[in-house]
């Protein structure tokens, strides 16, 4: 009865059991407020010089184990004097002139920040640049799709994302004699009536009237539109708080921004409520116009915030605990799996199995030379015992002769290798050259030095159709950019660019470099040569300006008056500190054999655009440097990663995965690889015009006009963008697969493999074993070897039958896709 | 006894009188009834239309006509049941909490809005107007024009100006207001008020009795009046539009009036009766000016559509379009046998063009910056620019006479008498000067608002 064993028991019973409850009834771990063990307010002292402005406050919670969480809303403000500033909610506001404290209190940590006020009595009216133009961009006024567009809407133009204050102040104060402000009776004037949509207006309810920004345009009419002073301090330099890396863990995945303004004087001031925010991925995390990112799902996110022409980004990662979810901690061939893993484990995916042998057979092969196994090639790789077959097999490949042949598929399309441009004489010689380079594994940044410095006879130095492709200067800086920054430079031609930092000078800036370069004919028929001019400046269009060369991390750069100024930007680029160059090299690389790119598209690096995992990214780049640029060296650690080597099948850990990398991505082939597979399996190969018997669809120098290629997505080489090549499928595929010309033909040629074997009396067994290697790379397992007979024993012609089965092999999602 | 008894009644009935006067907010007794018309139109008008009207039907709801107000959108509750204040979801909805409140752009009706709806939807919802399936804003009582303040704050524009027929006066574009001015000293001597809010164009009948005035609150609504000159008082309201009016004209004999319109029209009034004769939509935006030929016969006009074009006017077909500016155009006028029309537009231009052939017949002037409207008078051109210079020229043979220097700003309304050899020009910066035609010197230099002067 009394017994104290059993009562401890019972005691003990109880105790378990409501700890249970308590854990099960939390679910993810709670950071409570008292088990913070310090507090960090941001910004670290506050000086206002106005009465107008104010302050966001941001506090971040720091807990055992390096967590954290945004404290802003949690923490209570309190002012040490309400003469000189009062808090509200978690913004700051100037009272008097004076210091005060602003005591920052969580559960028992207290802080303070020092505050200064100061010329309370001075007027500071509205800026038009600092507050009315931003206001405008944040309400997206002056976007794209609405009055920034090139003729406006409804009579009505701003500039986009106002980089044109001439246009603007025009526009808003004096266009059809003052129509849009009304300076005596505010409220009524008519640019605020229709955001307010107080009167019909085509964009809608754009802003409410007790709003800030509505506040900012009212009183800048008020104060009579004026424009600020010649001398105004401008904004120098744009600050966005917290600073990029936070790790936010649900439920604590709402984190307050701050933007600070830096200006000419010296002064800094709170913008948050003038800047324009977006999110890198809605689905990860959505943030509203002032500035509270909530977090949605897991993932990593980029922030932006724009102001003027400023951009900066916060990258934030937000993860959740998964039910059921434990790391079984997969074992790690080289530095890539180490990073990959490390980014599964924290956003809480679970990598798939590696691949099967066959499976990854045929990957290795499509991947490296583009071209299935033949029949020997995969029985002896299967038949293969020793534990380290798969790396044996990747060294292989590297050196065989349709690897350089079949990467240099890739470049031919970037460089828009294509006759129509550079005649079949300088296709010819520009593709073998870039099958040499590939063959000798030149370093990648001699291969781009050779590229953009390149002058002379486009048949002595084929090099130098880069430049042939490249009409003017606005393709070559337009198609260099895109090729080796990764930056998509088109937009800034003509206005500042509108999701990044490139403004329409920096454009013309490194136009700079490349307006000297000129073409001529040259004596032989279909010759051009490349030559540079000594003189000759770039005008930015808008401003008249003459454009120094620039550089983007340098800025202007001086040239000497008669140097080739390409030698310039092609040292600057390959040089070991270049932030740009070896990331996109690798990050092709990466999506080619991986199937996506660690930034995707691959030719849009951007701040709003972030990496997957920006660790192995850069640790890629590093690596690439450190080889010396070279290729097969990064191709080899790539292919030999377990991450490389994972099956294409998900599990419940990781079917909602599509960027990190857990299991392979599966895809369908490109068009020439198809092709080629076609061509391999039925043994009937395609023969293009003009060229010698036997040459593969992944080796033609240039785009030949087939309509099977065209279909499946073969890109025409007009531009440098790696989205040519489309991989999506499309209804004449479909119909290509069911009854094409083309598969049609080779089912039926007397000549075919199939054929063949029949003609050499092999069993059908002895045939559909053969089949199955040469199309799927594997032996057929005994559910398809019995269904495949019995097809065989239906039909009375026995060619028919096979003919149907190896259609059938074509048209299976195992054949048309990389899994 | 008796007496406290009637005291305390009478109290009685004094305080509930007042307790009942309290409960309903101001001006609305128990008994009075409100007026769909006068009461609820307006509100409906200002606040909800323009998200709840033709142009846009949120939730597929409109009330811009009775009819429509009483007709559900999406939602199937009924906007207005007669007498049932919870089974009327528009009263729902305009006390509803923050996140379902009407107005939706954060500016709520006021209480004593609120109350009238109330009442009228208690009092059973009537319609007191002529159509219930008409236009409520053709129905609603015009209101009242808004005072203009005492002081400006800020200079005006100068949109307008105007000699008084015997030149000693000058008339401007005020703000709700037409400000009269001394010419011989620039002393403010008179304001007329009960006027929209900006005036684009003023002009005298030819006998002096009537002053045509148009103009109105850009982006919201327009007119063209005819006004008593002496009194102030409106002696006709020719037509409305649902921007503004920027030009108006009375034809040579006075007995006509043309008026451009910001909606792409211009439309010829009867003076006598106010009907309008006939209306001419065959410009693709704004028309910005107008002008009789001297005979009368023919309407040349100037658009933002980038033409100069020319009409008969007793028919209203076109006759010529003169394409040339490749940019707006902003005045027209012609020469003195109207063989010739001359237009100024954004190309810094000013151009004779033939209306036999639509053809270009030279370039009278070209300006530093976008040219604005012409007169001409006494066989001489006058015309205006952004480029702070006002130009006169000959209509014969297009020879400059004058360039007019000293403004500081966009000039952009103009004005000539003749037979006082002045001319009155008024700029973007509130400044108006006027000068001699003889010499081309200053007469007076001002900044035209009331100020400290009344």
């Amino acid at each position: 009865m009394n017994d104290p064993q059993k009562l401890s028991l019972s005691f003990r019973a109880i105790l378990a059991f409501f700890a249970t409850i308590l854990l099960i009834g939390i679910g993810s771990p709670l950071l409570a407020d008292d088990t913070a063990e310090r507090i960090e307010i941001l910004p670290t002292d506050i000086k206002l010089s106005s009465l107008r402005e104010t302050m966001q406050l941001l506090v971040t919670a720091y807990h055992a184990g390096d967590q954290l969480r945004d404290a802003t809303r949690d923490v209570t403000f309190t002012s040490t004097n309400e003469e000189v500033i009062k808090i509200q909610g978690t913004e700051v506001f100037a009272v008097g002139n004076g210091s005060a404290d602003i005591i920052v209190k969580l559960a028992a940590l207290e802080q303070s920040i020092p505050v200064t006020v100061t010329g309370v009595e001075t007027a500071d009216s509205v800026s038009f640049q600092h507050e009315v133009l931003p206001t405008l961009t944040r309400l997206k006024c002056n976007s794209g799709a609405c009055h920034g567009s090139p003729s406006g809407k409804g009579g009505f133009r701003l500039s986009l994302a106002a980089y044109d204050i001439v246009l603007d102040r025009l526009s808003l104060i004096r266009e059809s004699q003052g129509r849009r402000a009304n300076i005596l009776d505010p409220g009524r004037s008519l640019m605020l009536l229709k955001p307010t949509m107080t009167i019909p207006h085509g964009g809608g309810l754009r802003l409410m009237k007790n709003n800030h920004s509505y506040r900012v345009l009212r009183n800048w009419i008020k104060e009579g539109c004026k424009v600020d002073p010649e001398d105004s301090p401008e904004c120098v330099k744009l600050e966005l708080l917290p600073h990029s890396g936070r790790l936010l863990k649900r439920p604590h995945d709402a984190q307050q921004l701050l933007v600070l303004a830096h200006f000419s004087d010296g002064s800094i001031r709170d913008v948050t409520k003038l800047t324009r925010f977006d999110s890198s991925d809605e689905a990860v995390a959505t943030v509203s116009a002032n500035g509270l990112v909530a977090g949605i799902d897991r993932g990593n996110v980029a922030i932006t915030a724009r102001f003027l022409v400023h951009l900066e980004s916060c990258q934030l990662i937000f993860v959740k605990d998964v039910e059921g979810f434990a790391w079984n901690n997969p074992s790690e061939a080289n530095y890539i799996d180490t990073h990959v893993h490390s980014k599964l484990q924290q956003l809480q995916f679970l990598a798939s199995d590696l691949c099967t042998e066959d499976e990854f057979l045929r990957r290795v092969y499509f991947d490296t030379i583009g071209i299935l196994p033949t029949v020997e090639e995969a029985e002896t790789y299967l038949a293969d015992s020793s534990p380290d077959k798969r790396s044996q097999l990747i060294d292989t490949l590297l050196e065989r002769p349709e690897y350089s042949r079949f990467w240099a598929l890739r470049w031919s399309d970037l460089l828009r290798l294509k006759k129509s441009l550079m005649t079949d004489r300088g296709v010819f010689k520009f593709y073998e050259w870039i099958v040499t380079s590939l063959r000798d594994d030149m370093p990648l940044s001699e291969f781009a030095v050779q590229l953009l410095t390149a002058r002379g006879s486009t048949f002595e130095n084929p090099a130098a159709n880069y430049y042939r492709a490249l009409k003017d200067m606005n393709e070559c800086t337009e198609a260099t950019s895109q090729l080796f920054l990764g930056a998509r430079l088109q937009c800034a031609k003509c206005h500042n660019h509108p999701f990044e930092r490139w403004t329409q000078d920096n454009y013309y800036g490194i136009s700079a470099f490349f307006n000297r370069v000129q073409r001529k004919d040259g004596a032989r028929a279909g010759e051009m040569v490349v030559w540079m001019a000594r003189e000759g400046d770039v005008t930015q269009p808008r401003t008249g300006q003459k454009m120094k060369p620039w550089l983007p991390a340098k800025g202007d750069v001086e040239v000497d008056g008669n140097q080739d100024r390409r030698d310039m930007f092609a040292e600057w680029l390959t040089a070991p500190d270049n932030p740009f160059f070896c990331r996109v090299a690798v990050n092709r690389i990466w999506a080619h054999t991986m199937g996506r790119g660690i930034v995707e598209p691959v030719d849009d690096f951007r701040d709003s655009n972030p990496p997957s995992n920006a660790e192995l990214l850069d640790a890629l780049a590093n690596d690439f440097r450190e080889g010396n640029f070279q290729q097969k060296h990064i191709l080899r650690v790539i292919l030999n990663s377990h991450t490389y080597q994972r099956s294409s099948r998900t599990t419940e850990f990781n079917q909602d995965d599509s960027k990190y990398f857990s299991h392979a991505r599966r895809r369908l082939l490109g068009a020439e690889q198809l092709l080629d597979a076609i061509c391999h399996l039925t043994g009937v190969p395609e023969s293009f015009a003009g060229l010698p018997e036997g040459t593969r669809a992944t080796q033609l120098p240039s785009p030949p006009g087939h309509e099977f290629l065209d279909v499946f997505g073969q890109p025409q080489r007009t531009t440098t963008c790696a989205c040519e090549r489309t991989s999506e499928s499309n209804l004449s595929q479909a119909i290509q697969l069911f009854n094409g010309k083309l598969i049609h033909g080779k089912l039926t040629s007397e000549q075919n493999r199939f054929r063949k074997l029949i003609e050499a009396e092999k069993s059908d067994e002895e045939v559909i074993r053969h089949l199955y290697l040469a199309g799927f790379s594997r032996p057929p397992q005994s559910g398809e070897l019995e269904a495949a007979k019995n097809h065989i024993q239906s039909k009375e012609d026995r060619v028919a039958a096979f003919e149907d089965i190896c259609w059938a092999m074509i048209n299976t999602n195992e054949f048309l896709h990389q899994h | 006894m008796l007496n406290l008894y009637r005291i305390s009644s009478f109290t009685l009935l004094i305080v509930v009188f007042t307790f009942n006067l309290s409960v309903h907010p101001a001006g609305v007794l128990a008994e009075e009834k409100v007026s769909f018309i006068h009461d609820i139109g307006p509100i409906l008008v200002q606040h909800c239309q323009s998200c709840h009207g033709p142009k846009t039907a949120e939730s597929n709801y409109r009330l811009d006509s009775f009819e429509k107000l009483k007709t559900a959108g999406d939602y199937d509750t009924p906007p207005i049941t007669p007498g049932n204040l919870d089974e009327s979801e528009l009263f729902r909805l305009i006390t509803a909490d923050e996140d379902e409140r009407m107005p939706a752009n954060g500016e709520s009706l006021q209480e004593s809005q609120i109350a009238l709806i109330r009442t009228w939807i208690e009092q059973g919802a009537e319609f007191d107007g002529k159509d219930a399936s008409a236009a409520l804003m053709s129905q609603i009582p015009r209101s009242p024009y808004p005072q203009p303040p005492e002081t400006y704050a800020t200079p005006i524009a100068i949109t307008a100006l105007e000699f008084s027929p015997t030149g000693e006066q000058l008339w401007t574009a005020g703000f709700h207001e037409l400000l009269v001015w001394n010419v011989a000293d620039g002393k403010l001597v008179r304001r007329v008020k009960n006027v929209a809010e900006r005036t684009y164009q003023l002009a005298f009948s030819p006998d002096g009795s009537r002053l045509l005035l148009c103009g109105g609150s850009p982006g919201v609504s327009g007119e063209a009046r005819l006004v008593n000159p002496e009194s102030g008082e409106e002696i006709l309201l020719l037509g409305t539009s649902t921007d503004l009016a920027l030009d108006a004209a009375f034809r040579p004999d006075g007995l006509k009036v043309a008026v451009a319109y910001a909606d792409n029209s211009v439309v010829v009034f009867d003076v006598e009766s106010g009907k309008e004769d006939r209306m001419i939509a065959s410009h693709g935006d704004w028309v910005t000016a107008v002008a009789w030929s001297p005979d009368g016969k023919r309407l040349a006009t100037s658009s933002r559509d980038k033409t100069s074009k020319l009409f008969d006017a007793e028919n209203g077909q076109i006759v010529a379009s003169f394409g040339g500016h490749g940019q707006p155009v902003h005045g027209v006028a012609f020469n003195a046998d109207g063989k010739q029309v001359f237009s100024a537009g954004s190309d810094n231009k000013v151009k004779a063009w033939n209306p036999d052939d639509s053809k270009e017949i030279g370039v009278v002037t070209e300006f530093g910056g976008e040219s604005y409207k012409l007169v001409s008078q006494a066989d001489h051109l006058f015309s205006i620019s952004a480029d702070h210079t006002a130009r006169q020229h000959k209509l014969e043979d297009r020879a400059e006479v004058r360039k007019f220097e000293g403004h500081a700003d966009w000039i952009l309304s103009l004005a000539v008498h003749s037979s006082s050899g002045l001319l009155a020009t008024g700029a973007f910066d509130g400044n108006v000067r006027i000068w001699k035609l003889e010499d081309g010197s200053q007469v007076a230099d001002f900044v035209a608002v009331p100020s400290n002067a009344q």
